[in-house]
């Protein structure tokens, strides 16, 4: 890596700065970024499109394998941009021709497994992919590259996955919408039906807009994170300044050769950039190509002759500061405030004053105090409304509705029958079978009639209504109490042609009503 | 054909008259059930739904299966009401006036697209609904019975209609409210139409006749004389009276909702196979006897309440005999 080859101006940015660079980068390099990366991801979207329409019959799965996919089509971009970076933009064919060594060096299958959720990926990334560290050489170095942009990495990512893509992908369905005729609209019923059960030209349009969205936005996100990168890198190596003394060197070696000061600034070279060994513990970028490892001065130096440099620096800044460029004493003027002893002392205000604004800080302690106390007690009240307001708005939108129906209670009279248990017979079998005898079976009937909608009601929680006539009432016994249903069809069969036929009931009938009464509400009478 | 001696077997007459029509007219089983009960109490039905949902067919399958004359009637805007009940003419070679009788001479008389027709039209024949009788030239003659109006409104296309006022609404026994079929229903339905035929044409050939006009009207007779208990006619005329007082309807339903209930109801428990009505017949038959009997107040339409909304709210209210 030749820092000088930069295509980028190097300077302290802070991280949005590096993603807006990253943009303009990508932007810049437009035509190789994107004909390269179309090169690799069309072509297995193809392939997939196939897979999963002809075998899997679900486009779903299109979508998941492709989002699947993107470290590895990150991949691509980074190789591209990376090398843009530098000005040396590889073309179609070397981008492809490099395909199996990152496949092969760039930890792939850590990228689509456990890497795979990573938000930090295009920054991280870069690390596999340049440096080529592995365990926890690899790890420590991730962390202190991820440090102070994590944020900004996190937030990148939730702008292009969940804002932008999602709001490319609804316009551009908004537009198709307008496009695709409406009868030819399928016209499904949930949202969910769209996504999983449209018709397969439907899901081809919906998930081959939201996969082009994807692919359209990935190439932008993976040249911001590297920028993230790169600004990273400038922070920790001093690449900017190391940049620049390069190239001061190096005019000053073209026009004084062998002078001091070429050997001054290859000595201030040295020693900066020994001393930012012990912030970045690899200095190597490239690591996968060894001819472009960067060609950092002593840097590769044996250790002895580092310690020699080391050694004999300070003379050496002594000699070059003897030099009447460098030597010299400037002398600057510049109007500064005067603030003299006895101002101090004519602002110091008296003690009676002192004291007045003493006990005024006290009072405002206490005002604060009370203050915040108030604060406390408020959104303690607050949270209380909140709370209330919620369970109002879970009562009312019936997501207590399991509680209400068992806190269900039973009217006093419906529709002119008092159903309360107490204002029943404590054996209404029993005493049917007494009005039977003296010969009243329409209040015989109308007793076991009662007792049945005052037992299903109170014991079993059958929601009667007042409005219900004998038909609705069997339903709501179908419906909430299945096991009695068989009886009350009888019971209210009987009940109907007596009431409403005229029709006279055998005696037996009744009779074996009020057996059949006892045996089914025997249970419920205990409750 | 033997005429019905009993509810029973003018129960069974009416259930063959609905498998009948079952032949052909797949699905929508209320609107079938609604269009018998009617029949039997010998009212008159206002159709609503989109078109294209076979009311034509079923007009002319029921009229098929008693041997009935079916006529049909467009209704348009330049439609007069002799061309509805009929005219004199002059017959030059006997040198004398010779009625020519108009369409609703039949026993179901299918009037397409009432609304579109203007006032004087839609009165001409709503009179003869309520009389069963025609008067040309101060000449009467009564319609062959059983006779029977199914009429039909378009609820989307109201531009250029003439909406019918309350009072002849109020002459229809019911309002029937005609929906989509279901999936399958319209599934066996499409199979149906679609197999063994040509063109638009309506088949009904495969209906058979099972009875006659005079079995009809012995089965109307018979509807007529159902038993009626006192706590169940209260039910209706309570439910029709709660109209009146409930504050989401503007205009309730007159005397005639709850009379409209009865004999609804009576034709309801003949075709449910009973010889009583219960409070369940009433109810059953509430919505279609009422719903274009009243009105509701704009409050009630701004918050988007409909008519059957605030019936049925008024059923659950509404105390059920218990006798």
């Amino acid at each position: 890596m030749d820092l000088e080859r930069l295509s980028v101006a190097l300077r302290p940015r802070n991280s949005w700065e590096a993603v807006d660079l990253g943009l303009r980068l990508a932007m810049t390099h437009l035509r190789p970024l994107y004909a390269a990366w179309l090169a690799v991801t069309v072509p297995t979207v193809l392939v997939l499109y196939l897979i999963c329409r002809y075998w899997l019959d679900n486009l779903v799965w299109l979508y998941f394998f492709v989002w699947w996919c993107k470290p590895l089509f990150d991949r691509v971009a980074l190789h591209v941009i990376s090398h843009a970076v530098f000005g040396d933009t590889p073309t179609v064919r070397e981008t492809l021709r490099a395909l199996p060594r990152l496949l092969r060096t760039t930890r792939v299958s850590a990228g689509l497994l456990w890497n795979w959720a990573n938000p930090l990926r295009p920054v991280t990334m870069a690390v596999d992919m340049l440096e080529g560290l592995r365990g926890g050489q690899a790890r420590m170095r991730k962390s202190l590259i991820r440090r102070r942009v994590s944020g900004t990495s996190l937030l990148q990512s939730v702008l292009y996955f969940w804002i932008l893509q999602p709001v490319l992908w609804m316009a551009l369905l908004g537009c198709s919408a307008l496009i695709v005729p409406e009868d030819m609209w399928p016209d499904l019923g949930s949202l969910q039906d769209y996504f999983m059960h449209a018709p397969m030209w439907f899901s081809t349009l919906l998930y081959g807009l939201g996969i082009a969205c994807g692919l359209l936005l990935e190439p932008l996100y993976v040249a911001s994170g590297f920028m993230l990168y790169i600004k990273r890198r400038t922070d920790l190596e001093a690449w900017d300044v190391e940049l620049q003394f390069r190239r001061l060197a190096k005019a000053e070696q073209e026009h004084h050769a062998g002078t001091l000061a070429t050997r001054f600034f290859s000595l201030l070279c040295a020693a900066l950039l020994l001393a930012t060994l012990g912030l970045a513990p690899v200095r190597k970028a490239y690591a996968d190509t060894p001819t472009d490892t960067p060609t950092v001065p002593l840097a590769s130096a044996p250790a002895a002759e580092r310690e020699h440099a080391v050694s004999r620096a300070p003379d050496e800044i002594t000699q070059v500061m003897k030099d009447k460029r460098f030597g010299h004493t400037e002398t600057t003027h510049q109007l500064h405030w005067k603030e003299t002893k006895s101002k101090e002392k004519d602002r110091k205000a008296p003690p009676w004053l002192q004291d007045m604004l003493r006990s005024l800080g006290d009072a405002f302690h206490g005002l604060g105090s009370a203050l915040s106390m108030l604060g406390r007690v408020g959104a303690w009240i607050l949270i209380l409304l909140v709370v209330v307001v919620v369970l109002y708005l879970a009562s009312r939108m019936g997501w207590l509705g399991r509680r209400r129906a068992s806190s269900y209670i039973p009217p006093a009279e419906l529709a002119g029958f008092d159903i309360r248990p107490q204002s029943l017979p404590d054996d209404i079998a029993a005493a049917a079978l007494a009005l039977l005898a003296q010969g009243n079976s329409r209040e015989a009937l109308s007793l076991l009639f009662r007792g049945s909608l005052s037992r299903l009601a109170h014991g079993e929680q059958v929601p009667f209504g007042r409005g219900d006539t004998e038909g609705d009432c069997l339903a709501r016994v179908h419906r909430h109490a299945p096991a009695r249903s068989r009886f009350m069809t009888r019971l209210l069969g009987c009940w109907q042609r007596l009431a409403y036929a005229h029709e006279t009931i055998r005696q037996a009938e009744v009779e074996a009503l009020c057996m059949e009464w006892r045996h089914e509400f025997q249970g419920a009478q205990g409750a | 054909m033997n005429l019905p001696a009993d509810s029973l077997q003018a129960t069974e007459l009416a259930h063959q008259l609905r498998s009948e029509i079952a032949r052909v007219f797949v699905g929508q089983t209320a609107v079938v059930d609604h269009t018998l009960c009617a029949l039997i109490a010998g009212g008159h039905i206002l159709l609503e739904g989109v078109p294209g949902l076979g009311k034509t067919l079923l007009v002319k399958a029921l009229a098929k299966t008693f041997g009935g004359h079916f006529a049909r009637i467009q209704f348009t805007p330049d439609l007069m009401p002799a061309d509805v009940t009929g005219h004199t003419l002059y017959d030059a070679r006997t040198s004398q006036f010779v009625i020519r009788r108009g369409p609703v001479f039949a026993n179901l008389v299918l009037a397409d697209e009432i609304n579109r027709a203007p006032a004087k039209t839609q009165a001409a024949l709503l009179e003869v609904m309520q009389e069963a009788q025609v008067t040309i030239e101060g000449k009467t003659m009564p319609l062959p019975p059983p006779f029977l109006v199914l009429a039909t409104q378009n609820p989307i296309e109201q531009e250029g209609t003439y909406a019918l006022p309350e009072a002849q609404l109020d002459r229809f026994l019911l309002k029937v409210l005609i929906d989509y079929p279901t999936l399958d229903e319209e599934r066996t339905l499409v199979a149906a139409s679609c197999t063994g035929r040509t063109g638009d044409r309506l088949e009904v050939e495969s209906v058979r006749q099972v009875a006659t006009p005079e079995q009809l009207v012995a089965m109307q007779q018979i509807a007529a004389n159902l038993r009626v208990d006192e706590a169940v006619l209260d039910y209706a005329v309570r439910i029709g009276r709660a109209t009146r007082e409930s504050p989401g309807i503007a205009i309730g339903a007159g005397p005639r909702g709850a009379i409209a209930m009865i004999r609804a109801a009576r034709g309801m428990a003949l075709l449910s196979g009973r010889d009583f009505v219960t409070p369940d017949d009433i109810k059953r038959i509430t919505l279609p006897a009422l719903r274009h009997r009243i009105s509701l107040v704009p409050e009630a339409e701004i918050e988007g309440l409909s008519i059957d909304n605030v019936l049925s709210n008024l059923l659950a209210r509404t105390d059920a005999p218990r006798v």
